[in-house]
């Protein structure tokens, strides 16, 4: 049996398959985040081209929310990295593996549209500048909180260290933000909605505002499958515990 | 220095987007259904 504390908060995010309003959350937010998604990059593509960019200013629309869901999914997971610590929480930790899951697909998706925007922009697909190599890097962090939870059986260990790297790695979000200000980079500095003429802003709003609801939905859907997969896991060594010591208790398991 | 034809660049990169998003979608879908699946019939899966 795991150290890890069932604690009220624990309760009041039970498995999301334990109603039938739980189990449709997800739904409904994917749901709305692909309404935005699609409003957002319909909306985005009927403005005229960027004066200098051209047509390409139209990939923003999806590298800039899949970078910021990123950041907001490191958020989430150094959260509940510090309730994993703090409070032993267990729906923490699985929560944190959800979250850090679904930003580490965000960010190779930034890092891969970064490039396809690059190579026509900059001439190259890549170059080491400090916001790339930063985002790689917290990249790879993530890759290695994951890896790191499938080094050990023991939940109370695997939620220990994973949180320790959840902390260390979402202390990378403000250096690739500020990186391009605290170096000399090639990628753009740090603007605001209110640098973008109007027409731009609202659909990069609308898209950001999409990413981040599907990253929620995405999350809850990783963290219910995991919590499921747990449960499910114990229910099925109790059984056979109980099989076990059943059969010992009527003389079915005979000695070898 | 010539401009590059920028369609095929924005057109990759929605199209990558959609189908990554896509195939993780599916990918969580079915760890889900199948978890819930064997949440609710013990002893039958593996």
């Amino acid at each position: 049996m795991s150290g890890l504390a069932i604690s009220d908060s624990d309760l009041r995010t039970a498995p999301p398959g334990d109603g039938a309003a739980r189990a449709n959350a997800p739904v409904v937010l994917l749901g709305l985040a692909l309404a935005l998604m699609v409003g957002g990059q319909v909306y985005g593509f009927q403005h005229a081209p960027d004066r200098m960019m051209g047509h390409l200013q139209k990939i923003m629309y999806v590298h800039v929310p899949a970078a910021w869901a990123a950041f907001v999914a490191f958020g989430w997971v150094l959260w509940d990295s510090v309730l994993v610590l703090w409070r032993r929480s267990e729906t923490a930790d699985l929560r944190a593996a959800a979250a850090a899951e679904v930003g580490a697909v965000m960010t190779a998706l930034t890092l891969v549209l970064g490039s396809i925007w690059g190579r026509p922009t900059w001439g190259v697909w890549w170059t080491w500048d400090a916001r790339l190599t930063s985002t790689a890097v917290m990249f790879l962090v993530f890759v290695g909180y994951l890896a790191l939870r499938a080094l050990t059986d023991d939940p109370e260990r695997r939620a220990r260290w994973s949180a320790a790297v959840g902390i260390l790695g979402a202390l990378n979000v403000p250096i690739v933000y500020y990186s391009v200000q605290w170096w000399r980079t090639l990628h753009q500095p740090i603007s605001t909605a209110r640098d973008l003429d109007p027409s731009y802003r609202i659909g990069l709003w609308v898209n950001a505002a999409a990413f981040v609801v599907l990253l929620v939905g995405l999350v809850r859907v990783r963290y219910g499958a995991a919590r499921m997969r747990l449960e499910a896991d114990r229910r099925e060594e109790a059984r056979l515990l109980g099989g076990r010591a059943g059969a010992q208790r009527a003389g079915g398991v005979r000695a070898s | 220095m010539p401009r590059v034809d920028e369609w095929p660049y924005v057109i990759a990169s929605y199209v990558l987007t959609w189908a990554v998003l896509a195939a993780y979608g599916w990918y969580l879908w079915r760890q889900w259904t199948q978890a819930s699946r064997d949440a609710q019939n013990p002893g039958d899966f593996r």
